[in-house]
């Protein structure tokens, strides 16, 4: 799974969504940052002139994503900007070990990976009789540390298309795929 | 899902049709927008009838769609001690919502004029991604518009008096605290004062012709003469101060719900109870919202009456460009309603849907009371819209709302497939509408073929008793983010 975007027509009747993919996290929000701005104007007309930081913090990787974007739209406001380069790097700290995560049952996010980098099975993995009992993961963190460069908003230049206002929790959603890669699907309003 | 029709404009899904359904859901529409209903809709208005507190039904107006959480024209009203507030009842866009202008001029001054206009309204009045208002304010200044909305902007000269008695709740919803205001919501907030905004925001240019008036009495009392008066119709919002308000305390009451035991059947209902600190909290800062809505629209309502004073060369006043009214279709008000024969206090929230009052209602300014509370429901570039009035009826039937505009049916994508913006901007001049846009792509998204027949959807609620149209109005000149 290479690092990209789709629009999906059809797909919700008044906003805007699209499907990012990349190999790793870090690309998964590479590519959900171009998407987002993709949407936004012609990013091919746009410079990447001015550069911002950002830095975010969650323990839930959709719950990260979801506020990456947002600080994306927050910064296109309030600084008038629109990005077209996005350079994200993302590690976890906490946890046994730096690969495994607690997994929420409530969201659609990787199973948890054993030590030696294998993935739990599906219904596998409880402890038997006598067998030691795992201790319970420390809360893991995901860590966001990003540059993103752009210029500010030209309508004559830019090619605008839509003003995206905000990110939405309809049908969002962050998975690993069965091949390893990341795949997330978002529905911004616009 | 069982779908029973209890007239030939309402239709009631009983709450055996979902677990957790704590009242009936309800749609108004007539046989043909039921057959072309969302089916979003079905779902996510039985969603709504599991919240807790809900009293008597879930509503859905006739020109309902999917949204985020709630239907676009979702009405629900909650126990202020033991209901919920949610930001998916109120929409993203807090305090989106409609204004008409009025004028003394008529079709034949404006129309050899009318290029020149919408030219000098586009340069007034910035539209699009990344628009910039005129207005410099402040920061300490921000505190001030979040809580006094219009008030503020007449004590700045951006309006008249007069305006501030044309204005649902007179501009102005109390309960405004801005220490319940996130820094980034300031930020995108402040530059952006007298922008229109982008998607399906416009400020129209319409005219009101006799044989297009249904009542004449009662439009001369909201003060249209016919005879193909001019009047400016304006559809905006909060901006990107109401949408990060409503992604911070969407993020907020994600993970409150756990605390206060509620679950929801989609995140984007995700709610707190209204007594609770974090529901107060949301709500104070959601008048916020509402009152930089109100602020908005007001600077726009300046812009419109410097650019026609350019452009006819005479004082507005002279001209007669009164507000007539001006409503909120996305917000959460307390209101009273008989609930078991009692005169009970009620949180109504209304996304996509506008409040109807009828005569004699006190929340209904003077100017208006004996008549009832004017209803503008915007409708497509292409199409027009309507002023309508609201009923006594509404206040028994629908916790006193109707619809707020057309209601989309088809993608933006599939706009765009079916015509080009420049084609549209062709047809449309054709047809005698002007329209300047931002984005042509945006253009195309908003074809009439995107949208529910309005005269179907204004006719529904009519039928019902809820609101009663006054005049359809036809659209000769639209500027478009």
């Amino acid at each position: 799974m290479t690092q990209g975007y789709t629009f999906p027509e059809d797909q919700v009747i008044s906003d805007l969504v699209f499907e990012a993919t990349g190999d790793t996290p870090a690309e998964l929000f590479q590519a959900a940052g171009l998407a987002l701005f993709e949407g936004m104007a012609d990013t091919g007309r746009v410079h990447p002139r001015i550069r911002k930081e950002i830095r975010l913090k969650h323990a839930q990787i959709d719950q990260l994503l979801y506020d990456w974007l947002s600080e994306l739209i927050y910064l296109k406001d309030a600084a008038g900007l629109l990005f077209k380069e996005f350079s994200v790097q993302l590690n976890q700290t906490g946890g046994l070990n730096q690969a495994s995560g607690s997994a929420d049952a409530s969201l659609p996010i990787a199973r948890p990976r054993l030590p030696d980098g294998g993935q739990v099975p599906d219904g596998q993995g409880q402890p038997g009789a006598g067998e030691e009992k795992p201790q319970p993961p420390l809360e893991t963190i995901w860590n966001l540390v990003a540059t993103v460069r752009g210029e500010p908003i030209d309508p004559k230049r830019h090619g605008l298309r839509a003003d995206a206002k905000a990110v939405t929790y309809h049908q969002f959603e962050v998975v690993q795929t069965e091949t390893g890669g990341w795949k997330a699907r978002v529905v911004v309003d616009i | 899902m069982q779908v029973n029709k209890i007239t030939d404009h309402l239709w009631e899904i009983p709450p055996s049709e979902k677990e957790g359904m704590r009242v009936p859901a309800r749609i108004y529409a007539s046989e043909k927008l039921m057959k072309e209903m969302d089916q979003g809709v079905f779902e996510q208005i039985t969603n709504v009838a599991c919240l807790p507190g809900i009293q008597k039904y879930a509503l859905c107006m006739p020109d309902g769609h999917w949204g985020y959480g709630f239907p676009i024209g979702g009405v629900a009203a909650f126990s202020l001690n033991d209901g919920v507030i949610s930001p998916g009842g109120i929409g993203f866009d807090i305090n989106c919502g409609m204004r008409l202008i009025r004028t003394d001029l008529k079709l034949a001054d404006v129309q050899p004029r009318l290029k020149d206009l919408l030219n000098v309204l586009f340069n007034k009045v910035p539209a699009g991604v990344g628009a910039k208002g005129f207005v410099k304010v402040e920061r300490k200044e921000m505190a001030e518009v979040m809580t006094r909305g219009v008030n503020w902007c007449i004590k700045k000269g951006y309006g008249w008096t007069q305006d501030r008695d044309r204005i649902e709740g007179g501009g102005c919803l109390p309960g405004g605290d801005p220490s319940h205001v996130s820094q980034h919501a300031v930020e995108r907030g402040i530059g952006q004062l007298g922008t229109l905004g982008s998607g399906n925001h416009y400020l129209e240019i319409q005219v009101a012709s006799n044989e297009n008036i249904y009542d004449e009495k009662l439009a001369r009392a909201l003060g249209i003469f016919g005879q193909d008066q001019v009047v400016v119709m304006v559809h905006c919002g909060s901006r990107g101060f109401g949408h990060q308000i409503a992604t911070d305390y969407l993020r907020v009451f994600d993970s409150a719900m756990k605390k206060y035991g509620i679950t929801v059947r989609d995140r984007q209902l995700g709610c707190a109870p209204f007594r609770s600190p974090e529901g107060q909290a949301y709500y104070s800062a959601m008048a916020c919202a509402a009152n930089m809505a109100f602020a908005n629209r007001q600077v726009i309502t300046h812009r419109i009456r410097e650019a026609f004073s350019q452009v006819f060369n005479e004082d507005a006043e002279r001209l007669g460009l009164e507000t007539i009214y001006d409503v909120a279709h996305n917000v959460a008000k307390v209101e009273t309603y008989e609930i078991n024969g009692k005169p009970t206090e009620l949180l109504v929230h209304r996304k996509g849907s506008t409040r109807c009052f009828g005569p004699g209602r006190t929340e209904v300014p003077t100017l208006y009371r004996d008549w009832g509370q004017p209803v503008i429901v915007g409708g497509s570039m292409e199409t027009g819209s309507y002023l309508c009035v609201g009923t006594q009826k509404a206040e028994t039937e629908t916790f006193g709302s109707t619809m707020h505009g057309s209601g989309r049916t088809m993608s933006r994508h599939a706009a765009k497939r079916m015509i080009r913006g420049s084609d549209l901007q062709r047809r449309m001049e054709e047809h005698g509408i002007l329209v300047k846009a931002v984005s042509m792509s945006g253009l195309a998204e908003e074809a009439g073929t995107a949208y529910k027949d309005i005269s179907e959807v204004v006719d529904t609620m009519d039928a019902v008793g809820v609101s009663k149209k006054v005049v359809r109005l036809k659209p000769i000149g639209n500027i478009k983010g």
